[in-house]
């Protein structure tokens, strides 16, 4: 079957992937990744990741995709090792020689990231013989170009269905390190294809003013029942960056739709996004796949999770926002489906009664029927 | 160092072919580069014209493709004149391996995005092995490394020396939307003072950097370092004046002073010096707490001279010494006084979940609070 592979930023968003049903998570440790600015995982979360996975089912893939300088080799093979030791499943590699170092160093299974921008069968093939099982797509290629490449390279095949895009090919953008210094590939990317520019003709004209390299958001889910039939085996969701909120509405939407084959769209379009846009998955990306706006349109904001049921009758809530006293609340259960939460008696850890709940705090509400540990809670008017 | 020269329209050749008896040039087909204006006809004459003015021909193939387009590409091979080209001109590793596989000729590899290190590198000789003719390194491996690893490659090196920095390509087409013109270039600016030229054709949308990369300078260093070719890609200022510039130059390399002038932009060196692109990171994030130090638990409430809630990680009992350190990096020694559950029930000791203890000064939500150096198990 093929498997719904969510974002785990940290270790909070690996324990809400696999508590709405994710079959795998891909995250990163402090090295070798593209989310610099993400929390991603110390050694010893990896560790204690990979324990928790097991015990729900869940695979993990261990991005080490940025494209790596000499002196980072060195510390490398130890590296994989590691995550060979711990449970690893799969890392995911876009630079030869780490995928050339992870063959000689162990015996994790390789996925070639998005950021190799493979397109066609040969470079799968090409992928195929440095030791590739997995190739995540580029972003670029149709659903039948994923069912040609399948079966032209014979490896599994991943693609993305849902999240922000690179509007240029992964991996061949450098606007970054040529104009603000910093390495786009290993992890530095500044976002300037979401800037406005002035775009002027030949004479100097201004053609018009707009974030004119700015793509939609991918939104894939109508074609998830196509994708599965074809055998696509990995349908992956962006967003190591993103909240727990997003991880689990992606994950529920796009588990539904594989599953039963109903699209809880809503899910989807309740999140902040820059417009949807199914992208190249039915053919080439029109001009309606540029995003106008440049910025996220506003959505749901995130109000916090479930830490604890203190007893039968309250839980604990993490709170992102702030949240006030009769404030309408909304936990996300695991049908998709949205329970009111009652917050007229609203308490600090303490038992102490508040007005407001600020930001970064805990507060005890009573419990709502799906309420468990990790169950996300939104606000119920979007921004 | 040899020098290759990118033509990638009949005007461009008309331009420069005066100076290009005895050089190696690198034709652009509209149909398999990104940026070629050439049909097979015309590329067919020029290769031709080439062979017999003594020049070598590279065919450039370096589209991103997909399997239509190698369908496509199959076609177009069907209709070039093979015994005039010396050698076809990749980046996709499936353009390579097509191009091994239908062709006798041998490759070019566009290594110019990613392969920082040698081993990414030397990967491509382990599937394609003596069939690459020669690499085109990256502007972002500066000229320490070339001096340090180039005779670990088993083949010819290629740098750009003269060309316009690709910076953004993309198969959307994303100029056309705006306007009705059907310009050759258009220009990006984020600001008064940038302004990045801007290519859309059939193969998609393409940016470059705003200053021309300019090393014309230091070939001579570079062929000390061992690089045998230096490219240089005239397209964006195919002007007269280049062209008399670059006869003047040919006859006397020192004579880089009217080329530069010629460009209508400043000029970089790009990453020739030194590569410091990932320097910024570390003020990009906190950096993780990599100490011995091991860790209990997180602060996720507080109330001042009241409590403090700690999410745990590992055990803490009272009497316990812990220090707390604050997400602006500032430490705090604290003594667990005493620990409630939430239901406000005393405990002694607290293996997991949420607890409550005495406040920790200085310690809002989001401190990590870790065992004191000191503490032993033993102590309690």
């Amino acid at each position: 079957m093929s498997e719904i592979l969510a974002p785990a930023g940290n270790p909070l968003k690996l324990r809400v992937a696999a508590l709405y049903g994710a079959d795998a998570v891909y995250l990163a440790g402090q090295r070798f990744g593209l989310r610099y600015a993400a929390d991603n995982f110390t050694d010893d979360q990896l560790r204690d990741a990979c324990i928790f996975a097991k015990q729900h089912g869940v695979r993990v893939y261990v991005t080490m995709n940025a494209f790596s300088f000499d002196d980072e080799l060195a510390d490398m093979p130890a590296y994989v090792r590691y995550l060979e030791e711990i449970g690893v499943q799969a890392v995911i590699v876009s630079d030869p020689g780490v995928a050339h170092i992870i063959n000689d160093s162990s015996n994790l299974r390789i996925h070639v990231s998005t950021q190799a921008s493979t397109i066609n069968s040969w470079s799968a093939r090409f992928w195929q013989r440095l030791g590739a099982k997995r190739v995540v797509l580029g972003r670029e290629a149709s659903i039948a170009d994923a069912i040609r490449i399948k079966k032209g390279a014979e490896l599994e095949v991943e693609m993305f269905v849902h999240g922000s895009m690179c509007m240029a090919f992964s991996g061949n953008c450098t606007i970054s390190n040529y104009t603000a210094g910093r390495d786009s590939n290993r992890g530095g990317c500044s976002h300037a294809c979401r800037l406005d520019y002035r775009l002027l003709d030949s004479h100097a004209n201004v053609v018009s003013t707009a974030p004119f390299m700015s793509s939609k958001d991918l939104m894939g889910l109508q074609l998830i029942p196509e994708m599965v039939a074809t055998g696509i085996d990995s349908f992956k969701i962006e967003g190591r960056m993103k909240s727990p909120w997003y991880v689990a509405s992606t994950v529920l939407a796009y588990r539904s739709a594989r599953d039963e084959q109903k699209f809880k769209r809503h899910l989807l379009e309740d999140l902040p996004n820059r417009g949807l846009t199914q992208a190249n998955l039915k053919g080439p990306a029109g001009s309606d796949s540029v995003s106008l706006e440049g910025h996220q349109r506003s959505g749901f904001d995130m109000a916090g999770y479930v830490m604890e049921m203190p007893d039968d009758s309250h839980i604990a809530v993490w709170l992102n926002n702030p949240v006030g006293r009769d404030q309408s609340l909304e936990l996300l259960n695991q049908d998709g489906e949205l329970e009111p939460l009652d917050t007229s008696d609203l308490r600090d850890a303490a038992g102490n009664r508040l007005d407001k709940g600020k930001p970064n705090s805990v507060v005890i509400v009573p419990r709502s029927a799906g309420a468990e540990p990790f169950r996300v809670i939104r606000l119920a008017h979007a921004s | 160092m040899r020098h290759n020269w990118v033509i990638d329209s009949r005007e461009l050749w008309d331009l420069m072919s005066p100076q290009l008896a005895g050089q190696e040039v690198m034709l652009e087909h509209a149909a398999l580069s990104r940026l070629g204006k050439l049909d097979s006809r015309q590329l067919n004459s020029i290769a031709g014209q080439s062979k017999r003015m003594g020049s070598s021909v590279t065919t450039v193939f370096d589209l991103l493709p997909g399997d239509a387009q190698l369908d496509r590409a199959q076609e177009i091979f069907s209709q070039l004149d093979w015994d005039s080209i010396d050698a076809i001109r990749v980046q996709d590793p499936g353009a390579a391996l097509f191009a091994a596989e239908h062709s006798d000729k041998p490759l070019q590899i566009v290594l110019e995005t990613g392969h920082h290190n040698l081993e990414a590198i030397l990967a491509w000789f382990k599937i394609l092995g003596s069939r690459i003719q020669r690499v085109s390194l990256s502007n972002e491996l500066p000229i320490a490394w070339l001096r340090e690893k180039r005779q670990k490659i088993p083949a010819a090196v290629e740098v750009p020396v003269l060309s316009p920095i690709l910076i953004f390509y993309s198969p959307r087409k994303l100029v056309s939307p705006w306007t009705q013109l059907q310009q050759q270039l258009y220009w990006g600016a984020d600001s008064e003072q940038r302004k990045m030229p801007v290519i859309e054709n059939a193969h998609g949308t393409f940016l470059f950097y705003e200053k021309p990369l300019f090393l014309l300078p230091h070939l001579n260093e570079m062929a000390a370092a061992g690089v045998d070719s230096g490219r240089i890609d005239l397209r964006l200022w195919p002007q007269e004046e280049m062209a008399v510039a670059l006869l003047g130059w040919l006859s006397d390399k020192t004579k880089t002073a009217a080329i530069r002038a010629a460009l209508p932009h400043r000029t970089t060196r790009g990453f020739y010096k030194s590569n410091r692109t990932d320097k910024q990171f570390a003020k990009l994030k906190r950096q993780p707490i990599t100490s011995n130090l091991i860790m209990i638990g997180t602060v996720v409430d507080t109330k001042k001279g009241k409590f403090t809630l700690l999410q745990l990680e590992q055990p803490v009992s009272v009497g316990q010494e812990l220090v707390a350190l604050n997400t602006m990096g500032e430490s705090q020694s604290h003594e667990v006084r005493w620990l409630k559950n939430m239901n406000g029930e005393p405990l002694q000791k607290q293996d997991q979940g949420l607890v409550l203890m005495n406040h920790i000064k200085r310690s809002p939500s989001l401190t990590k609070v870790f065992r004191a150096p000191s503490w032993r198990p033993n102590d309690i």
